[in-house]
C-alpha cells in the first residue's frame, strides 16, 4: 500500500492561557497530516482548534509538546530560522479582508510572501501573481485593487492565492469559509479539494461546520476542551460518532 | 454631497499648504531682499515711526524693523520645522519599537516618557536651555528633548491596537522579519495620525522657539530674531509699541497659517478626529 508521508505532526501539545483563570487551550493534541489529505477539526468555539492553528503556524508557543514538520523539529525554532518554515507552512484566514494590509494593492500583498521566499525579479513575480489569480479564479484587474474593494469571497480567493504561492507544503485554514455565503462557500471547497490533489498540498481544515468537512475532509479531528476526543475518517466520524461529545456536536448541527 | 466635501477639504489643504510654502520661500529669500542692513545701527535714525526708507521704522539703536523682521525669518521658522522633524521621526521610531516589542524595553522607555511629561513642556525646554546655555542650537535640542514624547505615546498607542490585527499575523506567515514588517506594515499605517501631529505642532513650536528667545535662552541679541526682537522692544512698549507689535503680528501670521495648514492636514488625513 502506497504510505503517503507525513507533513505534520504534533505530539502532546499543551497550551495554557494563563489569565484570571487558567484555561488549558490545548491538552496533549497529537495529529499528523499527510500530504494530499485533508484534515478536518471540528468543535464548538473555544475547543482549541485556533490555538491549535497558531500553535502550528508558530504565531504563538506552546507550553511543552512537539510540532514536526517534514520530520523537523519546529517547535522552538526562532528568528530567521523560524520564518523559513512559512515556506512550507501558509494559513488562510476567517476574516480575509483583514488580513490584508487595507493600504497595499493585493499585488503588493501578495508580493510580500514572493519577494520573501523566491529569488524571483520584480518582473516574474507579477507575472507568478497574475498566475495565482488566474488558479484561484480571480481576474488580471484584482492585482490593482486595495482589499476593501474586493467582496469577502474574492478576498477569500485572493488570500488563498497568497498562501499557495510558495508551493507550500501545508495549508492551514482557519474558519476559512465561515465567513461567506453558502454558494461561495462551495466554490471554496471545491477548489480546496483541486488544490490538495493537483499541488499534493496537505491541508488542516478548521471549522465548525461539519457539513462541509464532510464533504471536504479525508479525516476529521473532533476536539472539546483543548482535548481531541475522536479523530478518524471522516464519513465514519461524522456518520457514526462513538464519543459523546461528537454525538452531540452532531446532533446539535444535523437536527 | 460627500464628494463635495472632501473637494472642500482638498481645497482648504491646497490653499493653506500653497500659503505655508509661500511663507516658507518667502523665509528663504527675505534675508537676502532686505531694504536696509538688519544689522547697521545708527543712533541718528533710532525709534522712528514708519517712513519711506524704514518701512516699519527703526528701533532703539535705529536698525531697521522691517529689515530685521524679513533678516530673522528664517531662523525661528525653520528651526522650529527642524524641531518637528527631529521629533517626529526620533519619537515616532522609539514609539513603533516600544509598541512592537513591549516588555522590558517599552516599560524603561514608557517610564521615561512619563517623566518627561510629568513636567510642563515649556518649563523643561528652559531649564533643558538654561543647562547647554543660550543659543540657536540649544534651544532646538531642548526643545526636541521636550517634544519627542507625544510622537512616541501615539507611536506605541497605534502599534498596539494594531499588533492583535490580522494582516500583522498574516506578514509573519508571510515571512517577513520584524523590521520588514514595521517599515512596510506598522510604520505606514501609522503614519497619516503621526503626520497630522506633526503638522498641527509647527505652530507650536515656532512660539515656544520665539518664547526661549524671547527669554534669552534661545537666538542672543544683537541677532535678528523675531523672539530677541520683542524682548529688546519691551521696555520701549509704551513710547513705541511698533518694535514689539510688528515682530508680533510676525510670529502671529506664521503660527496661524502653520495652525490652519495643520488643520487641514488633519481633515484630510483623519476626518474622524474633528
Amino acid at each position: 500500500m502506497y504510505m503517503a508521508e507525513k507533513v505534520l505532526e504534533t505530539v502532546d501539545l499543551v497550551k495554557i492561557f494563563k489569565d484570571s483563570y487558567e484555561v488549558k487551550a490545548l491538552d496533549n493534541v497529537s495529529c499528523f497530516v499527510e500530504a494530499g489529505e485533508i484534515l478536518g477539526v471540528v468543535g464548538e468555539s473555544g475547543s482549541g482548534k485556533s490555538t491549535l492553528a497558531r500553535a502550528v503556524t508558530r504565531l504563538i508557543n506552546v507550553d511543552s509538546g512537539s510540532i514536526i514538520l517534514n520530520g523537523n523539529d519546529i517547535t522552538g525554532l526562532k528568528g530567521k530560522e523560524m520564518r523559513k518554515i512559512y515556506n512550507d507552512i501558509q494559513m488562510v484566514f476567517q476574516d480575509a479582508v483583514s488580513s490584508f494590509d487595507a493600504r497595499l494593492t493585493i499585488e503588493k500583498n501578495i508580493d510580500e510572501v514572493l519577494e520573501n521566499f523566491t529569488s524571483l525579479n520584480r518582473k516574474q513575480r507579477k507575472e507568478k501573481i497574475k498566475q495565482l489569480l488566474r488558479t484561484v479564479g480571480l481576474k488580471e484587474e484584482y492585482l490593482t485593487r486595495k482589499p476593501l474593494e474586493l467582496s469577502g469571497g474574492e478576498c477569500q480567493r485572493a488570500a488563498i492565492a497568497r498562501a499557495i504561492a510558495t508551493n507550500p507544503k501545508l495549508l492551514i485554514c482557519d474558519e476559512a469559509t465561515s465567513a461567506l455565503d453558502v454558494s461561495m462557500q462551495a466554490q471554496i471547497v471545491k477548489m480546496l479539494k483541486k488544490l490538495a490533489v493537483e499541488l499534493n498540498i496537505a491541508i488542516l481544515f478548521i471549522s465548525h461546520d461539519l457539513a462541509i468537512v464532510n464533504g471536504l475532509c479525508d479525516r476529521v479531528l473532533v476536539m472539546y476542551h483543548g482535548k481531541v476526543v475522536e479523530s478518524g475518517k471522516a464519513t465514519e466520524v461524522i456518520c457514526n460518532p462513538q464519543d459523546d461529545y461528537t454525538k452531540k456536536l452532531k446532533a446539535s448541527v444535523f437536527i | 454631497m460627500r464628494k463635495r466635501k472632501k473637494d472642500k477639504t482638498k481645497q482648504r489643504l491646497i490653499l493653506w499648504s500653497t500659503l505655508v510654502l509661500a511663507l516658507c520661500i518667502w523665509a528663504i529669500v527675505a534675508p537676502h531682499i532686505t531694504p536696509n542692513d538688519p544689522y547697521y545701527s545708527n543712533l541718528a535714525v533710532a525709534k522712528q515711526g514708519p517712513s519711506s526708507q524704514y518701512p516699519l521704522g527703526t528701533d532703539q539703536l535705529g536698525r531697521c524693523m522691517l529689515s530685521r523682521i524679513m533678516a530673522g525669518a528664517p531662523s525661528t521658522i525653520f528651526s522650529a520645522i527642524a524641531v518637528v522633524m527631529i521629533t517626529f521621526i526620533a519619537g515616532s521610531l522609539i514609539g513603533v519599537f516600544c509598541g512592537y516589542y513591549g516588555g522590558r524595553f517599552d516599560a524603561v522607555v514608557m517610564r521615561i516618557v512619563d517623566m518627561f511629561q510629568a513636567f510642563p513642556g515649556i518649563v523643561l525646554a528652559i531649564a533643558v536651555a538654561g543647562i547647554l546655555g543660550a543659543g540657536m542650537r540649544n534651544a532646538v535640542i531642548a526643545l526636541s528633548v521636550v517634544g519627542w514624547t507625544q510622537y512616541t505615546r501615539l507611536a506605541r498607542s497605534r502599534v498596539l491596537a494594531m499588533r492583535e490585527e490580522l494582516f500583522m499575523k498574516a506578514a509573519k506567515i508571510s515571512g517577513s522579519s520584524d523590521l520588514k514588517i514595521i517599515f512596510r506594515h506598522v510604520l505606514p499605517n501609522a503614519m497619516s495620525v503621526l503626520v497630522v501631529t506633526a503638522a498641527l505642532s509647527i505652530g507650536g513650536n515656532i512660539m515656544e522657539m520665539a518664547s526661549l528667545s524671547f527669554l534669552g535662552l534661545g537666538a542672543q541679541s544683537p541677532k535678528a530674531e523675531w523672539g530677541v526682537m520683542m524682548n529688546e522692544g519691551r521696555s520701549l512698549l509704551q513710547l513705541y509699541p511698533g518694535m514689539i507689535l510688528y515682530p508680533g503680528i510676525f510670529i502671529f501670521v506664521a503660527v496661524m497659517l502653520f495652525n490652519l495648514f495643520g488643520d487641514s492636514v488633519r481633515d484630510m488625513l483623519d476626518p474622524r478626529q474633528k
